[in-house]
């Protein structure tokens, strides 16, 4: 019977710098943790298991640096959510559970010439139109039912595929993480049932914290990065955040299974099984990556359909196609990726494993879009949905400290259930519409699950990426109108 | 060892993240039928029993024709076989359409490694009442614990 490791003590934190915690290596860790955290967030931490992981992921063959965790990290399973490894091409390995279920789940940023004023009276009637526009919801399917063939191609080429088939423009593929395709996908990699699950959902926001957001810029931090970035204060924004829906959940699913073979097979000590990892080189991390591959694709496209469908009512609601709905940033928060970083002075090939995680590459990188190489890559970070979310940009330093990444998002800090408890007997949706914030969702219980408070307050997660220096604050979004899975 | 006595039974546990339930039953197979009770109420709001025997209220699901369908699975242990279990469960409630309300097992391994082939009683699931898509049951901290009456517990994570 299987046994995983409990962790019964406290970690020692030593303060580092500001901002920055290092749990020192003990028992099997083979590098310490580094841990980026305010000490408010630190205590609350020390409170649940999330340390533990942090711990867990250091113990794993391979890993280079640090197991490093962001000031959004929570209680998850296996890797921490806010988790970042990376691994050495020989040594290490690759890890389903540090990708996670819900593969390339990430966010993307469209602005506009729309001002303010112009949606501010058309919130309730803008929201509804969104909301028919965007499949959502438990079960959603899109609007377009793929052919086996069709869904091959997206496999393989993602955005690129959306884009050819009347999904948005060639322009988009410039501001999407690896330009909306992700190499190394093989179709064949991916099962059967994982394309059954997939082949209806394509273009279709899912459920739980999945969103599309309409807001508004209300305030700028950073001119220049932010003229870059095309932000301008008062002007209309938005933001989807989903992923690879049922695809990317069986694929994770399946590749845990073969993985806690593999473990086995390459005598990986595992402390969670979870964790389960088979050796980069080896043919059972081959075929993940081929198929976790296809999953990445997938999602692009999906946020790719997303963006049209958002453009097209838009477009529709206001009577004209000049809305200036432009991409500012595509961005993945559960991958893992093959990357050139420089470890102790020296430049090295990594598979660096994000998990709940933004990759933030500082200014000059030549990953970064031509037209943000003095800017530094755009970071997008979601809060909830009754406050306000954040555009960052990738520095130096985050090069320097966490393999170029940065926070994700606000992090959970209910429970669902604690959540649903603290909503009941308030009506969630009036008090929001009383703040100019119109929610469109097909289930009360999802909005309860995500009230704000549930949340922690985004500002307090970015201020410490910004005073660590992992990326730095650009500019604040505002809701508007948000439609909830 | 069986614990005749013990009922099976299960609790939602707090957790941050995503969704975890603690799990008791007299034997393994119990220990999975519970395990799919406890699926089938995150996914439809409804408890264990109403889901079994529903109420008048339910008239919806009176409605419905419970029908079999079987199905294998093939396992390395106890815990390997609750999550691939509770994963079949997921899976065809949300893309099939059809919620387990009844299974039998058959095990050539007690150990739970081998093949699991279960006959699964199904209703089908009326618009509306698939309250959450979950994503799937994880392997994070799970073991199964034999009690020294015999009860096997789990504690289980289900990422939603």
């Amino acid at each position: 019977m299987y046994e995983p490791k409990q962790h019964l003590m406290s970690y020692r934190l030593d303060h580092r710098a500001p901002y920055q915690y290092v749990i020192p290596r003990s028992g099997a860790m083979r590098v310490p943790g580094l841990v980026f955290a305010s000490p408010a967030m630190l205590s609350e931490l020390r409170a649940d298991k999330s340390l533990d992981q942090v711990v867990n992921v250091a113990t794993l063959p391979g890993i280079v640096s640090h197991s490093i965790a962001m000031p959004d990290i929570h209680w998850g399973y296996g890797f921490p959510i806010g988790g970042v490894a990376a691994f050495d091409p020989d040594e290490g390995v690759l890890s389903p559970g540090g990708v996670g279920y819900d593969i390339n789940c990430g966010v993307r940023l469209l602005r506009s010439s729309l001002h303010r004023e112009e949606v501010e009276g058309v919130i309730a009637d803008l929201s509804l139109k969104l909301h028919q526009a965007i499949p959502s919801g438990v079960g959603s399917r899109s609007h377009r039912k793929l052919t086996a063939k069709e869904l091959d191609h997206v496999l393989v080429r993602g955005a690129e595929w959306a884009v050819e088939s009347g999904y948005g423009s060639r322009e988009d593929l410039e501001v999407i993480e690896e330009g909306g395709r992700m190499e190394g996908a093989d179709p064949d990699a991916v099962s059967a049932r994982a394309k059954e699950r997939g082949r209806p959902q394509l273009g279709s926001l899912g459920s739980g914290n999945h969103f599309c957001e309409l807001g508004v810029v209300s305030e700028i931090y950073d001119d220049e990065a932010a003229a870059a970035f095309g932000l301008r204060r008062d002007r209309v924004t938005l933001l989807i955040h989903s992923g690879s829906r049922g695809l990317g959940y069986q694929i994770c699913d399946e590749s845990l299974r073969a993985m806690i073979r593999a473990s086995e097979r390459y005598g990986i000590d595992l402390p969670d099984r979870q964790l389960c990892a088979a050796p980069l080189r080896s043919p059972e991390a081959r075929a993940y990556f081929a198929a976790m591959a296809g999953a990445i694709n997938f999602a692009f496209a999906n946020r790719q359909m997303m963006t049209h469908f958002a453009r097209e009512a838009l477009s529709r609601f206001f009577g004209r196609r000049d809305l200036g709905l432009e991409l500012v940033y595509d961005v993945c928060h559960n991958i893992a990726k093959w990357e050139t970083h420089v470890v102790e002075g020296e430049s090295r090939r990594v598979c660096v494993h994000r998990k709940g995680a933004t990759r933030a590459f500082g200014p000059g990188h030549p990953d970064v879009p031509a037209r943000y190489q003095a800017a530094g890559q755009p970071v997008l970070v979601p809060g909830d949905m009754g406050r306000y979310s954040y555009v960052l940009a990738g520095t130096e330093r985050a090069m320097e400290l966490t393999f170029g990444s940065s926070c994700h998002g606000a992090g959970r800090m209910m429970s669902r259930g604690q959540a649903r408890r603290a909503a009941r007997g308030r009506s969630i949706l009036e008090d929001l519409r009383r703040r100019g914030i119109y929610v469109r969702s097909d289930s009360q219980r999802t909005v309860a699950e995500e009230i704000s408070e549930a949340y922690k307050d985004v500002a307090d997660v970015v201020e410490v990426i910004h005073a660590a220096g992992i990326a730095r604050k650009v500019a604040r979004l505002s809701p508007l109108a948000v439609v909830k899975g | 060892m069986t614990a005749r006595h013990a009922q099976p039974g299960h609790r939602q546990l707090d957790h941050t993240g995503d969704v975890a339930f603690e799990l008791w039953a007299p034997s393994g197979e119990e220990l999975l039928r519970e395990g799919a009770r406890a699926a089938a109420e995150l996914l439809t709001g409804r408890d264990g029993a109403a889901i079994r025997e529903p109420p008048a209220e339910h008239r919806a699901l009176r409605r419905t024709t419970l029908r079999l369908t079987t199905l294998q699975l093939t396992t390395i242990d106890w815990e390997d076989r609750l999550v691939q279990w509770l994963n079949e469960v997921i899976y065809l409630a949300v893309y099939e359409g059809l919620l387990v309300v009844d299974a039998d097992f058959d095990s050539d391994d007690t150990s739970g490694r081998g093949t699991l082939s279960a006959r699964v009683r199904v209703a089908s699931l009326e618009p509306g009442e698939l309250l959450t898509e979950l994503k799937s049951a994880t392997y994070h901290d799970l073991r199964i614990r034999r009690d020294d009456d015999g009860t096997w517990r789990a504690r289980i994570v289900i990422d939603v």
